[in-house]
């Protein structure tokens, strides 16, 4: 067996050219910021996701009228006196002594499932958004670099949405 | 083309850059981003994929400059991490995966006009692409390693985490490869029968 490539192949594979990076540092710094960025709100937006799920949730089961009820004297001393005319609306008050009194009245600790689905569809939504602007790019300015960092964006996000399905796949398929 | 062991930083940049001054962060980047992209490019193909880890790569050597003790260029430690962080992609469930899902292969989104090194290659180097990318990505990394970047196989192997044969052997399958590629003709009259 010959061990060594012949020079002439093995001067022009090292005569390639390096290329460019794909960004400059600057587009570094900002893309590193945001992603920072992302990573410090992560916690917070898991747990408004949480808390929102966990109240529509309740409210599912319950109704809205165990919190916006009989037991609102905060709420209904608040409310205006007049009776609204023909064409007026009542305001939405929204009873918060009462949800901060229900909220307090149960565990703090509770285990909350949000489905993958939900990621599914905001990425789906985001994908098609993208594919407006890029035909609209297409129409309009057809500069080649904007498309081209437009359909890079694309393609991530087509990337994301089949790891979001693949982590789905691999949930359902779990015992 | 300058190889990645080949690119040293200057110690007031390399201050400057270990004390968050953006501008000698800036030089730092423009030295090095382009053979590290070029790497990790040649390691995973696709080069979506080949982004992300690319920014990876320079997020975590910025973060860790503070342990670069300047015993090897600042190209070769940047290397380091920049295979390290291709490798973990490519062991990942989710690349393996991808694959299994039927994406692209390597060869199609390298021979994509798009992804190649520059715009309107002269044919010998696309000639040369194409055959880097018939390989499977664990031989085309030691060749690139190896023949381009001047790394021994001690180094490929501590990177691998394998033994120095697993790099000679990788290396002569990929080099019989190449050769196929280029002579077919020879390639048949030597094929062991």
């Amino acid at each position: 067996m010959r061990p060594d490539l012949d020079p002439l192949l093995l001067q022009r594979l090292r005569d390639l050219p390096h290329g460019t990076a794909p960004y400059d540092y600057s587009e570094f710094a900002h893309r590193h910021a945001r992603r920072r960025m992302r990573q410090t709100q992560r916690p917070l937006r898991l747990l408004a996701a949480a808390l929102a799920v966990l109240m529509a949730g309740w409210v599912l089961k319950h109704g809205l009228v165990p919190l916006m009820g009989e037991e609102s004297p905060v709420a209904d001393t608040q409310m205006p006196i007049a009776p609204p005319g023909p064409e007026d609306h009542w305001p939405v008050l929204l009873p918060t002594v009462n949800a901060e009194r229900w909220l307090n009245a149960h565990p703090r600790r509770a285990l909350v499932q949000v489905p993958a689905q939900m990621a599914v569809t905001e990425l789906e939504d985001q994908i098609a958004t993208m594919d407006d602007q890029l035909n609209a790019v297409r129409l309009s300015h057809p500069h080649a670099q904007q498309l081209a960092l437009l359909q890079r964006d694309r393609a991530q996000m087509v990337e994301s949405l089949a790891q979001v399905r693949y982590a789905q796949n691999l949930v359902t398929g779990l015992p | 083309m300058i190889r990645l062991n080949d690119i040293r930083v200057a110690e007031g940049v390399l201050a400057g850059a270990r004390a968050g001054d953006a501008g000698a962060q800036a030089q730092l980047y423009a030295l090095v981003a382009p053979g590290v992209f070029a790497l990790i490019r040649r390691i995973v193909g696709v080069r979506a994929v080949a982004e992300d880890v690319f920014q990876d790569t320079m997020i975590m050597m910025f973060e860790q400059l503070d342990q670069y003790r300047q015993e090897a260029p600042l190209g070769a430690w940047a290397s380091k991490i920049a295979l390290s962080r291709s490798l973990m992609f490519l062991r990942s469930p989710w690349h393996r995966a991808r694959l299994s899902f039927g994406a692209n292969t390597d060869a199609e989104t390298w021979l994509d006009p798009a992804h190649l090194s520059q715009p309107g290659p002269d044919p010998a180097s696309f000639d040369v692409e194409r055959a880097l990318a018939s390989l499977t990505p664990t031989a085309r990394t030691v060749v690139w390693l190896y023949e381009v970047e001047g790394w021994s196989h001690e180094e490929i192997a501590r990177s691998f985490g394998r033994t120095v044969s697993f790099s000679k052997s990788q290396l002569a399958r990929a080099h019989q490869r190449l050769r196929a590629w280029f002579e077919p003709e020879a390639s048949q009259t030597c094929a062991p029968t």
